[in-house]
This record gives structure tokens, sequence and C-alpha cells, in this order.
């Protein structure tokens, strides 16, 4: 009898417990983040969560490789599946899946656009509308051996011209003049396109006219090309290079420049990793004389999904997560440069990291990709392969220059038809 | 059932006819091929003829008839996979069937221990395509490669080279990659095929004096031909739609220097969003392959008949 007793009560008490969670069950945001060592969104999501009753974070780490990210998010977006409501997006994704349509236009709602810097604002809008908010920013810099430099009695370069006569004097056999990321891969594209820009070149206009001069395009790539055949301050084995074998060589000191992402920075001050602590000073890529430094952007955003049941929710956990308080959390756990501006000039975040000043600079002149939701193909088919057989020798610039604007139209046009 | 059919059948004209029967049973295997192989054949080529990007909603999904595959032909990406997929294919297999047959020669021998010998041959083949290739991405690694550390003792090379970022190397590193682990199956189906030759056939030519060279082609070779047929088909047809071991190794890289067949179309369906396109990749890829197998069966065919 007795134990009947306590089954019942048992059985009575899960129910009214049941019946009162359900009625207050909170609302479930699933967000998609990629692989974050740092911990820095695992202690936002708790944050967020103590502080909502009614909507809970429901975080869910993607794997570090940004291709698989895609690859996921296709799969699940394409399938208009309402599993994601908040992604994190890599900025060239933005137009392209907007495009497709699976992102939610966030003009109503983000409306401290101001607050950001001008680049990642230009690559999240697309016809007009915006489609992400920027999260944490990345983008392609110079990195210089400050010690060697400063004992020949040079200043860090600005143009073409003089970056090329300092690793021309400063290079030894055991040491490169200037290193990057030559491999055939979006990598090269990004480093390529700061000297393009940096040269004047335009490729698209704001309605997604190809308006590239194949002048300026050939001046570029001959510029990458006479780096290994001309100047030789770069060694051909450039082409097998990402961003893990260049920047191994500049923290090793073989290397009086590197080409790289603000990463490199936290790297080379890394005893266990670094042979160059405190030697590295940073500037935005050379340009041509009258021209202005260029910056490839690598933001990451935050977005929310078309097919998300719940945008408002959705909406209170992306405005969370890129509130001055959510980026300085992540600037002083992880390292990732903010997107918003007001973090820079925050006296804990200048005290810990002294050299995001040198960053605001770049981020400053940092531009997006081509924004079109056919640029993935563009720089695999039409931009690539042309890098890759300059680089290698195989083609001059100027037949490379006409291939590659011959591509990129044929590859916009299929856009329109 | 067992009951009802064996009545039908003694009953004979009464119930079904036997060949009504056979086809009765037959059915319910028929349809499921229809469902799992005839239909999404078909609705890839009904795809393949549409124009259908996901990421250009706005042009819809209209009927373009062959314009997919017209562009294939000046498509230079497509082309490389087609020349990158045969030289994948032909050295991979080529070096597999002698490297097998020599494997399956040793084990058809008897000596102690062939047992375990046997079994531990088939480790490489037994392991997971992905996991094998994770393994030799190691192995090939520039920079703690063990690959390089050999070439670099032996003083074969005086650097490390980065085997799969280099454009001339890298479809050779997966060929490697891809004998290592498929020349087993071979030693295994040869083998087999080895087992069924009579020992007598070998004695008695023996007795006539033909040395062991001459044994290997006039015996061996011509009864073990329809076993060399089938294993070559088998092994042509996987590598020819080899995905799995690039995708892993190289990511079809650096640029298209390992970009086969089956994952330019992966790309063209998954990174491009293109559909229609995509959809024509698959479609050319299936007759690749078909292409191949017709060729083996009128060979195999005309073996067999003789």
């Amino acid at each position: 009898m007795k134990r009947i007793f306590v089954i019942t009560m048992a059985l009575t008490l899960i129910l009214a417990f049941t019946i009162a969670g359900h009625a207050k069950s909170p609302v479930v945001i699933n967000m998609f983040v990629g692989k974050d060592q740092s911990g820095a969104n695992q202690k936002l999501v708790d944050m967020f969560n103590a502080a909502h009753e009614d909507i809970q974070i429901n975080y869910q780490e993607m794997p570090p490789s940004t291709t698989e990210q895609h690859d996921k998010y296709v799969t699940v977006l394409a399938a208009r599946d309402s599993s994601i409501d908040v992604l994190s997006s890599d900025i060239p994704w933005v137009p392209e899946f907007a495009s497709a349509g699976w992102l939610l236009p966030l003009d109503d709602m983000f409306t401290d656009q101001d607050e950001y810097f001008a680049g990642p604002l230009l690559g999240t809008t697309y016809q007009r509308h915006v489609y992400a908010v920027p999260w944490f920013n990345n983008a392609g810099m110079l990195f210089y051996r400050k010690d060697l430099l400063e004992e020949a009695g040079f200043e860090p370069p600005e143009t073409f011209d003089e970056l090329v006569e300092i690793a021309q004097k400063l290079q030894t056999p055991e040491r490169y003049g200037f290193v990057f990321q030559g491999m055939q891969y979006e990598g090269v594209v990004c480093a390529w396109l700061e000297m393009f820009w940096g040269m004047g070149g335009e490729m698209l206009d704001p309605d997604g006219k190809l308006i590239a001069d194949q002048k300026i395009l050939a001046e570029s790539l001959q510029w990458l090309a006479d780096l290994v055949h001309k100047y030789k301050i770069t060694p051909p084995a450039v082409t097998t290079w990402k961003e893990a074998e260049s920047q191994a060589i500049f923290l090793e000191g073989k290397a009086v420049f590197h080409r790289g992402w603000p990463s490199v920075y936290s790297h080379a001050q890394n005893p266990s990793t670094s042979k160059v602590v405190d030697d590295v000073g940073i500037v935005p890529m050379v340009h041509a004389p009258g021209q202005k430094s260029a910056a490839t952007l690598g933001t990451w955003n935050l977005s929310i999904s078309r097919y998300t049941k719940h945008p408002q929710e959705a909406w209170e956990v992306v405005k969370f997560m890129t509130s001055h308080e959510a980026q300085k959390i992540k600037a002083l756990m992880g390292g990732n440069p903010p997107a918003r501006r007001s973090v820079y000039t925050d006296a804990e975040v200048l005290q810990m990291y002294p050299h995001f000043g040198q960053f605001y600079d770049v981020f400053i002149g940092a531009l997006p990709r081509p924004v079109t939701p056919a640029y993935p193909q563009m720089s695999v088919e039409a931009i690539q392969p042309p890098i890759a057989a300059v680089l290698a020798g195989t083609m001059t610039s100027e037949a490379a220059a006409a291939d590659m604007l011959k591509g990129m139209q044929k590859i916009l046009d299929r856009a329109q038809r | 059932m067992g009951a009802q059919v064996a009545g039908s059948a003694t009953k004979g004209r009464q119930g079904l006819s036997e060949s009504q029967l056979g086809r009765a049973l037959v059915t319910p295997a028929v349809l499921v091929m229809c469902a799992v192989v005839f239909f999404p054949i078909l609705a890839t080529f009904w795809l393949s003829l549409h124009e259908y990007n996901l990421k250009y909603p706005y042009l819809g999904q209209p009927f373009v008839g062959l314009r997919n595959y017209i562009e294939l032909l000046s498509d230079s990406r497509f082309l490389n996979s087609v020349k990158i997929t045969t030289l994948f294919t032909v050295s991979s297999v080529a070096v597999e069937l002698v490297l097998g047959m020599a494997i399956a020669l040793l084990l058809n021998r008897t000596f102690k221990g062939r047992g375990i010998v046997r079994t531990a041959v088939l480790v490489p083949w037994a392991l997971t395509t992905v996991v094998m290739a994770r393994m030799w991405a190691w192995i090939f690694n520039s920079e703690y490669g063990v690959f390089n550390a050999i070439l670099h003792r032996f003083g074969i090379i005086d650097q490390y080279i980065p085997w799969v970022a280099d454009t001339n190397f890298a479809l050779w590193a997966a060929v490697g990659a891809d004998i290592w682990k498929t020349t087993p199956f071979m030693a295994l189906l040869l083998l087999a095929g080895l087992q069924i030759i009579p020992r007598e056939l070998y004695e008695a030519s023996m007795v006539d004096g033909a040395g062991g060279w001459k044994r290997f082609w006039s015996i061996t070779v011509p009864i073990l031909k329809p076993t060399i047929l089938v294993s070559l088909l088998f092994r042509t047809l996987d590598a020819a739609r080899v995905f799995d071991l690039l995708f892993v190794l190289t990511g079809g890289g650096p640029g298209f220097a390992t970009e086969s067949l089956s994952i330019y179309t992966y790309r063209s369906l998954f990174v491009n969003l293109d559909f229609g396109y995509g959809s024509a990749l698959a479609v050319a890829t299936f007759l690749y392959v078909m292409l191949i197998s017709f060729i083996y069966i009128k060979l195999l065919g005309a073996r067999t008949e003789r």
C-alpha cells in the first residue's frame, strides 16, 4: 500500500511539473557557430541563458573548416529546415545565402549600423538590404620585422616599391624577403585583391556589374609574378603555402615581411611558437603612389535563418552577441578583433591588446570581396587559375588578366540569363 | 507461404504458370530497383535538362534542353576532371593488378603461417577510406610526414616536399594511397582464381620441361583471364568514381590538380548550388563509368564464349 502511495505521489508531482514547465517553456534558439577554442562563445551563451527565462540558446559548434560549415548550412537551408535559427556566416556567404532567400533581412532591427566599420557593412548588404550583423573582424595586413627594419634604418614601407627595396636589402640566404599565401585556393585571392585594390582597381559597381580595368588586373598580376621571378624576394615554393606555412616561416624568423590575418600577431607574441616575440610590427598592406592601402575582409557575422520560427527571439540573441559588452568579452578571451568601433577605445581592451590600435587603421580601409552570389564560383574558376599560372611563370600577366576578365564575366552572365 | 508455392507449382495450370509465378516473385525486387535505382537516375537526367541554381531563384527552373551538356564540352574544368579521373584510374588499377598478382602468387604457395599472412594482407582494405586518407595525409605531411623523413634520411631529397600541396605530386600521392589500400582486394580476387587451377597442369608442364615464366604465361594467365577481367572491372569502376580518398587527402586541390569527376560534381552541386549543371555532370560521370563497363563486358563476353 505504502509503495502505491509513493508511486502515485511521484507521478502526480511529475505531471504537475510537466504541466507547469509546459506552460512556461522557454523558446529555444538554435545557434550554430564555427569551433571556438577560447571558450568566449560558451561564456556569452551562459550569460544570455542566465539573464533570460523566456529564451534559451542551444549552442551548437560546427567543424573548424570553413568549407565544411558552408556545405552543412547549404544542406540544411536548402531543405528549408527550421533547425537553425541563428548562424555565423563568413562574409562571402552573405550575398550568396541572401540571394538564395535563406536569410532574414535585418533592416528594421539592425539600426546602429554607424557603430561599425564601413567595409563589413558593404559585405553584409545585398541589393540594399542588410542580412547580417558583423561579429568580429578579420582582414589581411602586413607584418614586418621591427628589429631588422630599425637596425637598418628603414621606416615601414607604404608603397609596393618600398616593400621590394627593403625586402631585397634585408633578405639573406636564410631569410626570405616577403612571404604570403600563394597556393591555388581562396587565400591567394585575398592576398592578390589587396594588391589589385592598392593599385586603384575596382571589381564591381554597386549594381553588381563587372567594371575591373584589364590594365590594372595585368599590373597587379605582374607584380605578384615579379615577387618570385624578378625581384626574387619570394621563393617559388610560395605556390604550396597556405596560412599555416607562411606563418610558420615568419615566426621562425625566416622572413622580413609577411602578409597575414590578425591572429598571426598573437602567435608571434607566444614564446612557445615564435622566435620573433616583440619584434613584429603591423602596417596596412602597401599600395601604389597616390592610392590607398586596402585589406581583404574575412569578417564573421551573425545572420538569422529565413526559416526560423522565432525571428524576434533570434534577434534578441543576435543583439546580445553583437553588443559592445559581448564583443569585448570575445576580444579579451579570444583575441578576436571586434566589429564595433567603440570597443577599440575601451581601456581594458587596449591595455591587454595595445596592437588593436594598428588593427583599427587596417580595418578602416578593409573591403569585402566582390559582393555577389556568384563570387565563390568566380574565385575558384576565374580568379584562382590565372593567379596560379602567373605565380608559376607559365602565363604572361596580360594573358592571365584577359582570361580572368572573360571568366568572371561568363560566370556573372550565368546569374542573369 | 512455402506450402502455397509448392501447391501452385504441382497444380500447374490451375494456378499461375511457371513463368507467371516467376514474374510475380520478381516483381517486388523490380519495384525496389525502380524506386532506388531507375527513378533517381531518370530524375537526375530530367534535372540536367533544366536551369536550376539555388543561388539564383529568380531564374526559375526553365527547361533548357541540352544546353548544360553543350556547356560541358567547352568547360575546361570538366575536361580537366575527365583527364584527372582517367589518369588516376589507369595508373592505380595498372599497378594494383601487377602487385595484386604478385601477392596472390605468393600467397598461393604453401608456407608456414600462410593463414596469418593472408589475413594481415587484407588489413589495408578493411580500413575505412576516410580514416586511411587521413593517415596518408599525415604520412605525406610537409613538416612531420614519415614519407619525407624516410626520403631525407636516405639522401633522396634534401628538403621536405609538401607532397599533397604540390601540383606536380598531389595526384601521384593519391594514387599511391589508393594502391596501398586496394591492392589486397585485387590480390584476394586473383587468389580465389588461382586456387581453382589444378596442380596437375603445372606438374605435367614441368615434366615437359617448361620453366616458371613459361608456366605463368601459358597456364596461369589463360585460365585466370576471366578472374582478371572481373577484378579489373570492379577496381576500374571503383577508381573511376573516386571521391572520398581525394576529398579527404587533397580536397581536389591544389587548384584542380586532383579534382576527379565525382569531386567536381559534388562542388557544382553543393558549392556552386547549381543543380541543373551539377546533374549534367552527374550524368556525364554515369556515362563515363558505363562506357568503361561496356568495354570490359565486351572483352569479358568475347573471352567466355570461346
